[in-house]
């Protein structure tokens, strides 16, 4: 009985799945909002019907009655969350926001049964997350000096990245983080915010080359105290973003030229002089070569995508527990082991699907300054994404980075929840400016009678 | 009126230009990660496909292969001639895995418990795997019935197989059987051996310290590196065939049973002085004066080039672990070891398995199919899942250069010191070999050949190496002979 109920569960999931992911494309095919929207409430109804039938096949492999508890606790926070956010924002983007349910949930999913005391302090930081992000899209729609604050940005950045560098706590052989209070906290998922921010105020009005210069030496002081943290997931994505934002912001394909060289060159450097970066490749190149000790954690995620398959083997079916960093730098690995390699592709194609929403939000943008800030933030999230997934399948070298909204981590959850809000934001001024000429349109056509068709009464 | 209107019109034409032109980078890195997104795709698509097997088999992966035994019942391991030489009985009420052959098949198809070798290992996620019909698999999961994984037909023959095992009777030493045309491996026997069914109870004594010099659980014939002795003769002329025809045609050496050179000399294998030999009978009585005199007259930077074109130093296209045989003199300034080298002492070393490949080059006009034991995979229904089709490695040689040296390789049969290897009803190409392996005079004794029913229709290679054997006709040859006879008897 036991295993007809999550057999058949599982396999509905895949098909759960799919069909969202189809349906995150199918809704790109008309601007009409309102279509949208009808779409998006099919997906909400998915992202419950997987949630449903992931709890379903965890109680069941559990016998925990405490696991129907916490469903349902969840499940009302899902709900929640969708009613409040909707009756608050009624013009936010519904498919940004089915897409953060979706991957809250895969997190929730996952991480539960990974590990369920990760599982409740994640579940704490979502909902943490959930209520300080709602305030937001306000805060980006009102408040008007957010562009003018360049130096202060910079400040805040260098600084928090520099004091890790010379004083954080040392986790997997990379100065992440630091704690106080028992709460630990990894600056260089907050900088992120303010390194685009930073970005865009810079080019807001000016994009001459002294400016684009300055900004540079700024930025590339970021990536270079990420570096010697040796945090190099995050000061690939810090960069990457850059070199895209001021392509975008200078509409010069020089920069983007140049900055790729100057990356390349960088990288080729940071081979030669930093043995970490040697060793990454090292394992990248054959994993096996050092298998009990630096390649363990690859090859284990490969014999977990490996012998998950397409269909994967259930959840509670695999060892994903035997992968080291397994709620972190490795859950992309976890879900493929258990949930399958179908799943996992979709995922893929849910990211997708995020990242060119948020690109296609940021192109409606007026103000260049929230265009580059909107553009900039669609990058970090894209790269991250890629990093993460094409690491920890050996088809780059692995830079030990985050899933965003589905690798376990309070800092990581916030702020791209926190991302996610600003993008709403962007979309909300957007909507309102949209709303704004629909109804002077209507009022200029009740004022002006000649556009009703009452001129031809007048007659000539 | 007219041009204000032009004016506005062109105003706004501009002003929309200007919004697009905006937002045209943006798009343009829209692109760029959907590219980039949809290669990750495709690379994962391709690594489920090309490579997740190789990982789900790789031994480091045992305790995820756990878990697929728990949901499959390995599948059948089957020879050429369709018998059983792997199989999963029940055994009070736990899963046994059972090798009716026993010690026979001990490392082609190799064991499972203690982790896995052989063909055990190497296809191990398809007898993990099933293809049966999907209805049928999906509702057994329901049932948290087991599937059968898919059976794997080989192309090993027992008889053929048999007769090598026997042939070694209780020497130490290895048999590979190759069909030339196709790379079909049909016989390969490494002993000492041991019986796979109790390998869990045996582990602990062959992995001892006291054992661990016999090497037990090593596949001699594809991963043993041994001296090829005057197997490597034919290396020696086909060079003097390629440098110096001339040569060859008027080759005249007088044979006092000892070639002397300065400080060095090389005497003839048992004493034996041959006389005035021409080149056929240098190599049929393999007489190490001729071929030191040849080795004295060749370029050894060409033998080394053509020792690279014959795969040495080079790893076997193989599925299954073997070694790669080593040839190291790249000139000529050592007279010593190149007379050492020209009759297979010195530094060479090769695995039988390469030494039946170089002769399959002959038999097969000079060209070398890749060497495969797994013909095809099949559900336990019979559906068809997989199969091997013969794919060339490399060409070792021309046509009219291995059609020469068959010549003196039948020579080396029916007038020289190979004649203990010719049958009933089938004529024999081949050569022997007696290596030193050790400074107290001990050899090895090799024959190496090929036998065809129908003139130019070579079917079967077969290299015999007897560890410690003395006397490659007297030894070696015979085996090749019972193996043989086992083959074409069937």
């Amino acid at each position: 009985m036991v295993s007809l109920v999550t057999d058949i569960s599982r396999y509905l999931i895949i098909i759960i799945i799919a069909l969202y992911t189809g349906l995150n494309f199918y809704v790109l095919r008309k601007h009409d909002l309102q279509w949208q929207d009808r779409v998006c409430k099919k997906q909400v109804q998915l992202v419950f019907l997987f949630h449903f039938l992931s709890f379903l096949i965890i109680f069941m492999r559990t016998e925990d009655p405490w696991m129907m508890v916490y469903y349902l606790i969840q499940w009302s926070f899902f709900m929640a969350y969708r009613l409040i956010y909707s009756a608050i924002y009624p013009n936010c983007s519904k498919v940004i926001l089915s897409n953060t349910m979706m991957l809250l949930a895969v997190s929730l999913v996952m991480l539960t049964r990974l590990d369920m005391g990760k599982s409740r302090r994640q579940f704490i930081y979502a909902m943490a997350a959930a209520v300080i992000t709602l305030v937001i899209p306000l805060v980006i729609e009102k408040i008007q000096f957010l562009s003018k604050l360049a130096w202060l940005y910079a400040l805040v950045g260098i600084g928090l990245l520099g004091l890790v560098w010379r004083m954080g706590n040392t986790t997997y052989g990379a100065q992440l983080s630091f704690s106080f209070g028992g709460v630990t906290l990894q600056p260089s998922e907050f900088v992120k915010l303010s390194f685009v921010f930073f970005t865009a105020s810079m080019f807001r009005k000016k994009q001459s080359f002294a400016r684009a210069f300055a900004t540079t030496l700024i930025a590339a002081a970021h990536v270079l105290i990420l570096v010697a943290s040796t945090d190099l997931g995050s000061g690939l994505v810090y960069f990457l973003s850059y070199i895209f934002m001021i392509y975008v912001a200078t509409r010069n394909w020089k920069y983007l030229a140049a900055g790729s060289g100057m990356g390349a060159a960088a990288s080729i450097l940071a081979y030669q002089i930093f043995d970490h970066v040697k060793v990454r490749v090292a394992i990248w190149k054959d994993p096996f070569a050092d298998y009990n000790n630096k390649g363990y954690q690859l090859c284990q995620a490969l014999f977990a995508i490996s012998s998950g398959g397409w269909f994967g083997l259930g959840l509670y079916g695999g060892i994903p527990n035997k992968i080291p960093v397994v709620t972190k730098d490795s859950i992309f690995a976890a879900i493929c082991e258990e949930m399958g390699m179908i799943f996992g592709i979709c995922l893929i194609l849910i990211y997708l699907g995020f990242v060119i929403q948020m690109f296609w939000v940021s192109t409606w943008m007026d103000s260049l300054f929230y265009k580059i800030v909107g553009f900039g933030l669609a990058v970090m999230i894209g790269a991250q994404t890629i990093l993460h997934i094409g690491g920890i399948t050996a088809m780059i070298p692995m830079t030990g980075i985050t899933l965003p909204l589905i690798s376990y981590g309070g800092s990581s959850l916030i702020s791209t929840m926190i991302i996610i809000g600003i993008i709403q934001g962007l979309h909300l001024m957007k909507q309102k400016e949209v709303d704004y000429i629909g109804r002077r349109a209507e009022e200029l056509y009740e004022e002006t009678p000649t556009l009703r068709g009452e001129s031809g009464s007048r007659g000539r | 009126m007219k041009r204000r209107q032009r004016y506005g019109e062109r105003a706004v034409a501009e002003e929309g230009k200007k919004k697009r032109l905006s937002n045209q980078e943006i798009v343009l890195v829209t692109y760029v990660f959907l590219i980039l997104f949809l290669i990750m795709i495709a690379f994962l698509a391709y690594f489920m496909y090309k490579k997740a097997p190789s990982y789900v088999n790789n031994p480091y992966n045992a305790n995820r292969q756990a878990i697929l035994e728990e949901r499959y019942t390995r599948g059948d391991i089957l020879s050429a001639d369709r018998q059983v030489l792997a199989t999963t009985v029940e055994e009070d009420g736990a899963e046994k895995r059972y090798y009716p052959y026993g010690e026979i098949f001990a490392h082609i198809v190799g064991y499972n418990g203690r982790g896995t070798s052989g063909i055990e290992q190497m296809e191990n996620s398809s007898l993990l795997s099933s293809h049966n019909n999907p209805v049928e698999m999906f509702t057994n999961e329901l049932l948290e019935k087991k599937n059968k994984g898919d059976m794997v037909v080989t192309t090993l023959l027992t008889d053929v197989q048999e007769a090598a095992f026997d042939g070694l009777g209780e020497m130490k030493g290895a048999v590979v059987a190759i069909e030339p045309s196709t790379g079909k491996i049909i016989a390969m026997v490494s002993k000492p051996c041991f019986d796979p069914n109790y390998i869990s109870e045996i582990w602990d004594e062959i992995v001892s310290e006291e054992h661990s010099s016999e090497a037990v659980l090593v596949n001699r014939a594809s991963q043993g590196l041994y001296p090829p002795g005057s197997t490597f003769k034919i290396v020696t002329l086909l060079e003097l065939l390629r440098e110096n025809p001339a040569m060859a045609e008027e080759f005249s050496y007088n044979c006092e049973g000892v070639y002397t050179e300065g400080q060095w000399s090389i005497k003839c294998a048992h004493d034996a002085e041959h006389g005035e030999q021409n080149l056929s009978e240098a190599f049929a009585n393999s007489c190490n004066g001729a071929f030191v005199a040849i080795g004295r007259q060749l370029s050894f930077r060409n033998v080394y080039r053509l020792c690279d074109d014959l795969g040495f130093n080079s790893p076997l296209p193989t599925a299954f672990p073997s070694s790669r045989s080593r040839f190291t003199l790249k000139d000529d300034g050592d007279i010593g070891t190149v007379m050492q080298t020209s009759i297979g002492q010195g530094e060479t070393l090769v695995t039988p398995l390469h030494m039946a490949l170089i002769m399959s080059a002959i038999a097969n006009k000079g060209k070398v199919m890749e060497p495969y034991v797994v013909d095809h995979v099949v559900s336990s229904q019979g559906n068809q899942v997989s199969s091997s089709s013969p794919r060339q490695w490399r060409r070792m040689m021309s046509e009219e250069e291995a059609d020469q040296l068959s010549d003196y390789l039948r020579a080396a049969v029916t007038d020289g010191t190979g004649s203990a290897a010719q049958g009933e009803g089938y004529n024999v190409y081949g050569k022997t070999g007696t290596a030193e392996f050790n400074s107290s005079g001990d050899t090895h004794a090799w024959f190496v050949g090929y036998a065809e029913r129908t003139a130019n229709t070579p079917e079967l290679v077969v290299c015999v190496l007897v560890e410690n054997g003395q006397s490659g006709g007297d030894i070696a040859a015979p085996i090749c002979r019972k193996v043989m006879d086992a083959y074409f008897g069937r």
